[in-house]
């Protein structure tokens, strides 16, 4: 699997805080990843550096190029989606398509029009003039009309309902993602993208708290639901997080023996929003 | 895809988001004016110039006043009257163009559209530069032409109505090509020669965080008021002829900026405007000002502050406001 995002020791700092503090990972060709962080952790400054539009300390190549120094020949194979606000509402769906179609070689006006025809959005409609979800659908059609190789989305469904944040994902993953390209996602709504992610970073502090694929966590990762006379039993096995829950005791193992486990109760995975605030918070 | 088409693109672009200030207006000031000279020609008296409304009865007028030789600089005098009212618009159209072109983009946060495609930095300013430089005047220029024309064949249409001679009236006396090739030479020597104020206005559209019309204006005002007040120039007007050079660059400055409004007519503001029967139509006194130490200058300044616009665009990292 070959790197097409290559982060080591990233560093930046704004106002002498760091936004990026030694944050290193790595992205594989093919991948759908999740950069999952809280408000502040860093995310947007990752994003902002693998799409060259801030300067990093440190090792950064993406699609093996420097992102902030070559910038041009990278968009030339990444496309992204910042959030649902970036069209400018001055233009219409023609004038946005003729744009791309006049600046980016690999963009497909047809299949971009075919997009388009599933949807409630006439060429002559004005981005000001459209829905907020509408207005994701344009953008996404005109991406996923794009022969890119990494897509990056940073909070694309924001402000959305939820039936259009339902359909913009099963379009991607219906219609664009075909195990070769790479989509890298941060979002709130961990929920929402967990079934489609391959991979997951989680970042907090500016530092990569955890970085693994899914099927690593399920392998890693489980809860005990126990009773309370079973409490002390369990928390042998050194939980790294416990909460109540109906009555109940839930506790989250890193690595631990799920024979044992089961003995004392029911051992089920964790849910990425679960192993994201007991690692996070 | 060639580069041509990327270069169309972007102009197309430009002309779509700007299309009612650089498509309309120009046309649309043609066709207000044109509508008042038609209004003075049918109801004689609407509108006087010199007793009569703008029709032959107006070139009659003026022989009969002034004798017949004046006529071509009667015919001059209409026309430059619309160059300047087309330039005092154009100019308006080129500064607020410039001021928004490289800061809405930021503002309604687009640039991260834009800036998402494969597309130079260097290409999209000057796309913004080609528009406020080129494309702009010209459209311009084309729909005073347009409008100089109709006036022409109100005139020659009057003339008939009138039993007045037209060839002896308008078409003899009438520079009409030689009067659009001074407009030409005129609206493009004057955006030359505003290069350095272009370069600056399009410098605080791209940093600007906040109404980027108070950075053009005021930090040459507040430079201005320091250099005046503190006299800063007047330690080395000895290397400057008895000059003070700041002073001097302050005003070169402001009357860059008037020339985005005011034509130029021929080498400096007061001899060329008290005599301009002899200057109009002049184009060697537009150029050798241009075409000078101090022109040349004045450019080479524009496209330093271009390329810091550029820069700026290129580099800054927060991209949106």
């Amino acid at each position: 699997m070959s790197a097409v995002i290559e982060a080591k020791a990233l560093k930046k700092q704004y106002k002498g805080k760091f936004a990026l503090n030694d944050c290193s990972f790595s992205i594989g060709s093919g991948r759908i990843v999740g950069l999952i962080g809280p408000n502040g952790a860093g995310k947007t400054t990752a994003i902002k550096a693998i799409l060259g539009l801030t300067s990093v300390e440190g090792q950064l190549r993406v699609l093996g190029l420097d992102p902030f120094k070559q910038r041009e020949k990278l968009m030339e194979q990444v496309c992204f989606i910042a959030d649902v606000a970036i069209l400018p509402r001055w233009a219409t769906a023609k004038d946005l398509i003729d744009y791309v179609e006049g600046t980016h070689a690999k963009f497909s006006r047809e299949r971009c029009l075919d997009y388009l025809s599933d949807t409630d959005i006439k060429l002559s409609s004005r981005v000001g003039q459209l829905s907020k979800g509408m207005v994701v659908q344009l953008h996404l059609a005109m991406i996923m009309a794009i022969d890119a190789k990494l897509l990056v989305l940073d909070e694309p469904t924001l402000g959305l309902d939820i039936l259009y944040r339902k359909r913009f994902y099963e379009q991607l993953l219906g219609d664009y993602y075909d195990g070769e390209r790479t989509i890298l996602i941060t979002t709130h709504q961990v929920e929402e993208v967990e079934p489609l992610l391959n991979d997951v970073i989680f970042i907090n502090q500016g530092k990569v708290a955890l970085s693994e694929t899914m099927d690593a966590l399920a392998d890693r990762y489980c809860n005990l639901t126990v009773d309370a006379s079973r409490l002390e039993q369990a928390r042998v096995f050194k939980p790294i997080s416990e909460k109540r829950l109906l009555g109940k005791n839930q506790l989250l193992f890193d690595r631990a023996d799920r024979d044992a486990l089961r003995q004392l109760g029911d051992v089920a995975p964790p849910s990425l929003s679960e192993l994201f605030v007991a690692l996070l918070s | 895809m060639s580069n041509a088409n990327r270069y169309l693109t972007l102009i197309k672009r430009e002309l779509i988001e700007h299309r009612k200030a650089v498509v309309y207006a120009p046309f649309i000031v043609a066709g207000i004016m044109f509508v008042l000279i038609l209004i003075s020609a049918l109801w004689n008296g609407a509108f006087k110039v010199n007793g009569t409304g703008f029709t032959a009865k107006m070139l009659e007028s003026a022989v009969a006043t002034n004798g017949e030789e004046t006529l071509a600089l009667v015919h001059q005098g209409w026309m430059f009257g619309f160059f300047m009212i087309f330039h005092i618009a154009s100019g308006i159209v080129i500064l607020t163009y410039l001021l928004s072109c490289l800061f809405d983009e930021r503002k309604d946060r687009s640039t991260l559209f834009w800036r998402s495609l494969p597309v130079r930095d260097w290409e999209t300013v000057m796309s913004k530069l080609v528009m406020a430089t080129l494309i702009i005047p010209t459209i311009f220029l084309v729909a005073l032409a347009l409008l100089q024309a109709l006036i022409v064949i109100t005139f020659v249409v009057t003339c008939w109505q009138n039993q007045i001679d037209a060839t002896r009236f308008v078409w003899t006396p009438l520079p009409f090509l030689a009067t659009q090739f001074w407009q030409f030479v005129s609206t493009f020597a004057g955006i030359l020669w505003a290069l350095p104020v272009i370069g600056w206005i399009l410098l605080c559209s791209a940093y600007a965080k906040q109404r980027p019309i108070l950075l053009v204006l005021l930090v040459p005002g507040v430079i201005a008021a320091a250099v005046m007040m503190l006299n800063l120039g007047k330690s080395a007007m000895w290397a400057f002829g008895g000059r003070d050079p700041a002073r001097d660059m302050i005003v070169d400055y402001f009357s860059r900026f008037g020339h985005l409004f005011i034509p130029m007519v021929g080498g400096n503001w007061k001899d060329s405007f008290e005599n301009i029967d002899e200057t109009l139509l002049r184009v060697e006194p537009i150029i050798s000002h241009v075409v000078s130490v101090k022109g040349l200058t004045g450019a080479l300044i524009g496209v330093v502050l271009i390329g810091a616009a550029i820069w700026v665009r290129r580099y800054r990292e927060d991209a949106a406001i």
